[in-house]
């Protein structure tokens, strides 16, 4: 029974690293930008979400909501400012380094950014549904994570679709693939980069704003998940989304289980230990890397 | 828009002693001057950014391979040095040297896990080491370790009374590091690793080993930022992992590196020397009513130099002294080729006696689900110059880097000179005599074209001058002699091809065999023309060439005998006039209809 406890809440955790990692992996395929600011984004939408639930009193599921479309902008400006900028120029060996390396500047401007305006103190989200459960026999469901995960995998879903089945996601996976071909081939490549960059940081708040419903934040609250996303985008095969979706399941999954093995302490070198022993039999990841030729 | 010219990686003695002598002078009267006051806490860390950086910059800046986990060789560092203090009372000093060790270990172990993957794999997976030490050193009990006080503490304590003692120290690692990387990057390794970072694939076809190259620059540079890690220990006084295996900790040296000039000797000089008091500064005095300050100036600056100037800034500021300096921008020479002139030499048949220089027997090769070469066999005999041709995706390339071992094929074998090769990495097949060329050329844009030559003249010769001359005599061949000391980023499509054809040669030796992938292809009369003849020369003295080429035509009246590759099959091969006649090859590329 403590299993399958630990079982749901690994679930539930597993879901939104998974929704942040498609995120990451989404903007790796489409524009081979790594976000070292990724996390951060997200940060910023959890203390977004405490600013507006304080004003406005509407629920967290809205306010993430709302959100949605400033932070959609926000992107955009990013993309527009800062990665196609930085992009053009040539650093020592890549553009990859030069726009990885400014989103590493990026993440340490938000970050310590925003301690100068909300400290250092963990702020949490004050309203009555963080200690509301369900119990099924002798399980306890929390419920602003079973929220947050079917949200989660909400978002996941009309993602993939939108990926998959429409002429939007057609474009962007041409983009992806071959960004010359598909410029020739119609494709306004800028825009589909600009979308998607915009479209993978809108993601990032709104999980954001889900996950405040439970998870304390701090201005480094991102630094909790970067790595976590990182790995789970690797082991997915970097930009592959829907390897990035299994590979964030799987971590909170071994997050949760492994207690039943190791102490709670040692949960990150459990995790990070399977991760680089997966390194060492399979380099390119569950899926194998979406590679542009 | 500023040209973001690529650091050079060999470095004069002179520049290098007038560089690391300026910065040991201020260094040292920087200490002089604030004594034992308070700011001197400010000198010691900076010193000791400066190592950590310089440290980090060997393996990211000269090797190419950045890393995001330097923070578990600078914690590794940090806590031998304190922890063997607390265990057996043995000094600092003395454990530094141990952390050294260490951390060097570890970088070995940490390459051989990461040694297959590439670019920005292998930096977010570097990434994830220090978390990992710090999780288990905080499971360990070791969260908060205070650096014991000693009140006889002598200089191997690095006198706690006298903070001048540990920035004097700072700043001999310091110089440490310079000599290190300034003897390093002048050396083969350097070259070696110069040629890794510019192109990973076209450094192992011409003979390096580039896993183990990688693996000793990250282990040298670990050890160093061990140094560093130690000294920080005893600048902080207590050491924790947050602290010291934090990603803060893995960010600072990228930080500083980038910020000053990514692979130039004074690049982390100047970016720590810069931000590092900068910072500490702005913390000081504003710390207390503005958290973070210091966090958004470090992460400002990065952005900022990023954008503006990507390369940091001392190419910045090094180019605007240049150019005071030679008061105008050096006219290229453009040198002419009376190449066409060159002695046609007649054609030689195979030189009877010994074994084939090359054997390629059954092989065969699928991705996934297509065959691309399907029991594929043929020799090339001593001297001769062998075409291979076929139709687009005919699959001659994949031949071709299975043959040099960038892949493994599913069966067959693989001779070269009666030995099996078949199993072997890149780097030792092109030890053992095959050099090679690109579709598209691949030279290494961060050299001049001599040193690009250099690079499989230095793994074939074990003294530098006879590894020099091998590289004259290659360019000599090619007719590049006069661009020798250019830098590859103005050479015309023509010379790019016979600086490749000369670096092919200097792998191979010269009786060894070349792999020519579509080396004619969109090239002049005149271009063409030298490459043939230098391809001549290098069969009458014993060499071998394997071509391949889509037509026929282009290697008409120059190759002995074509092979003829379509859907991975070898459909014919015999003298060039029986392939110009045989039906099968007529089908292959017009179409039934065409075969009468």
């Amino acid at each position: 029974m403590y299993a399958l406890q630990l079982f749901i809440t690994g679930l539930q955790q597993g879901g939104i690293i998974a929704l942040l990692s498609m995120g990451l992996a989404l903007m790796f395929g489409v524009l081979r930008v790594v976000n070292f600011a990724q996390a951060d984004f997200m940060m910023l939408g959890m203390f977004s979400v405490i600013l507006i639930y304080n004003l406005l009193h509407i629920n967290f599921v809205g306010a993430a909501v709302l959100l949605a479309v400033p932070a959609f902008f926000v992107g955009l400006t990013v993309y527009h400012f800062i990665i196609r900028q930085v992009g053009k120029a040539k650093l020592t060996s890549s553009p990859a380094h030069a726009q990885l390396l400014a989103t590493l500047g990026l993440s340490l401007v938000i970050q310590n950014g925003a301690e100068m305006i909300w400290g250092a103190t963990p702020l949490t989200l004050g309203s009555s549904q963080e200690l509301s459960v369900w119990h099924v026999g002798a399980l306890v469901i929390d419920q602003p994570r079973t929220i947050a995960f079917v949200i989660a995998l909400g978002i996941a879903g009309v993602m993939l679709a939108v990926l998959r089945g429409t002429a939007l996601g057609r474009a962007v996976r041409a983009a992806a693939s071959d960004p010359e071909a598909a410029g020739y081939v119609g494709v306004n490549v800028r825009l589909a980069y600009a979308g998607t960059f915009a479209v993978a940081i809108a993601i990032s708040v709104v999980v954001g704003g889900i996950l405040v419903s439970y998870y304390p934040v701090t201005p480094v609250t991102g630094n909790d998940f970067i790595l976590l996303m990182f790995t789970a985008v690797i082991m997915g095969g970097l930009g592959n989304v829907i390897g990035a979706m299994v590979g964030g399941l799987m971590l909170g999954l071994v997050q949760s289980m492994s207690q039943l093995f190791v102490p709670l302490e040692l949960n990150s070198a459990v995790v990070f230990g399977l991760f680089l022993a997966m390194m060492l039999i399979r380099p390119s990841g569950i899926f194998g890397e979406v590679t542009r030729l | 828009m500023m040209q973001a010219r690529q650091a050079k990686p060999s470095i004069s003695i002179r520049s290098a002693v007038i560089q690391m002598g300026l910065f040991a002078l201020l260094g040292t009267a920087i200490i002089l001057f604030y004594g034992d006051g308070p700011e001197q806490e400010t000198v010691s860390i900076t010193l000791i950014y400066i190592t950590y950086a310089a440290a980090w910059n060997i393996v990211a800046g000269y090797g190419g391979q950045f890393t995001f986990g330097h923070a578990a060789f600078f914690g590794i560092g940090a806590y031998a040095a304190t922890l063997f203090t607390i265990w057996i009372g043995l000094p600092p000093f003395f454990g530094i040297w141990i952390g050294v060790v260490v951390a060097a270990l570890t970088a070995t172990g940490i390459g051989l896990i990461t040694l297959k993957l590439r670019g920005l794999y292998f930096g977010l997976v570097t990434a994830v080491f220090p978390i990992v030490f710090a999780v288990v050193f905080t499971y360990l009990g070791f969260q908060e370790v205070s650096v014991p006080f000693n009140p006889n503490a002598g200089l191997a304590y690095f006198m706690p009374d006298d903070p001048r003692v540990l920035s004097g120290a700072a700043l001999a690692a310091a110089l440490l590091v310079g000599v290190v990387t300034v003897v390093l990057v002048r050396s083969k390794f350097g070259l070696f690793l110069g040629a890794l970072r510019a192109d990973q694939d076209a450094a192992e076809a011409s003979g390096v080993a580039t896993t183990r190259m990688k693996i000793y620059a990250l282990a040298l540079s670990a050890g160093l930022s061990a140094i560093a890690g130690g000294l920080y220990a005893s600048a902080a006084l207590v050491v924790t992992p947050a602290d010291t295996f934090g990603a803060q900790m893995s960010v600072k040296p990228v930080l500083f590196s980038v910020f000053g000039g990514i692979g130039t000797l004074m690049g982390p000089v100047v970016g720590a020397a810069v931000l590092v008091p900068l910072s500490e500064a702005l913390t000081a005095h504003f710390g207390a009513s503005l958290p973070g300050l210091s966090g958004l100036v470090y992460g400002g600056s990065l952005l900022l130099v990023i954008t503006l100037f990507p390369a940091g800034l001392v190419p910045v500021i090094s180019g605007f002294v240049r150019r005071q300096m030679e008061g105008g921008a050096a006219v290229r020479t453009i040198s002419e080729h009376g190449s066409a002139l060159v002695p046609d030499e007649a054609r030689v048949v195979a030189l009877p006696g010994g074994p084939p220089i090359l054997e390629v027997h059954d092989v065969s090769k699928a991705f996934g689900g297509t065959r691309v070469l399907v029991d594929v066999s043929f020799q090339v005999e001593r001297g001769e110059i062998l075409g291979v041709i076929g139709p687009n995706g005919a699959g001659k390339t994949t031949l071709f880097n299975i043959i040099n071992g960038f892949l493994k094929s599913d069966a067959g074998r693989i001779r070269l000179s009666g030995q099996d090769v078949t199993l072997l990495r890149p780097s030792l097949i092109a030890q053992a005599g095959i050099g090679r060329t690109f579709q598209t050329a691949r030279v290494f844009t961060n050299m001049s074209v001599i040193e690009n030559v250099m690079v499989p003249a230095a793994v074939r010769c074990a003294h530098h001058a006879e590894a020099h001359d091998s590289a004259v005599h290659c360019l000599a061949e090619v007719g590049l002699s006069e661009q020798a000391h250019l830098p590859v980023d103005g050479l015309t499509t023509g010379e790019l091809r016979r600086l490749e054809l000369a670096r092919a040669m200097a792998t191979a030796g010269p009786r060894g065999l070349l792999l020519l992938d579509e080396f004619l292809g969109g090239l002049n009369a005149a271009d063409s023309g030298v490459l043939l003849a230098s391809l001549r020369r290098y069969r009458a003295g014993g060499g071998s060439v394997l071509a391949i080429e889509h037509t026929m035509r282009a290697m008409a009246g120059f190759v002995d005998r074509f092979v003829v590759l379509d859907f991975g099959k070898v459909i014919a091969q015999g003298l060039p006039e029986e392939i110009w006649r045989n039906r099968e090859v007529v089908k292959a590329y017009l179409g039934d209809k065409w075969v009468a």
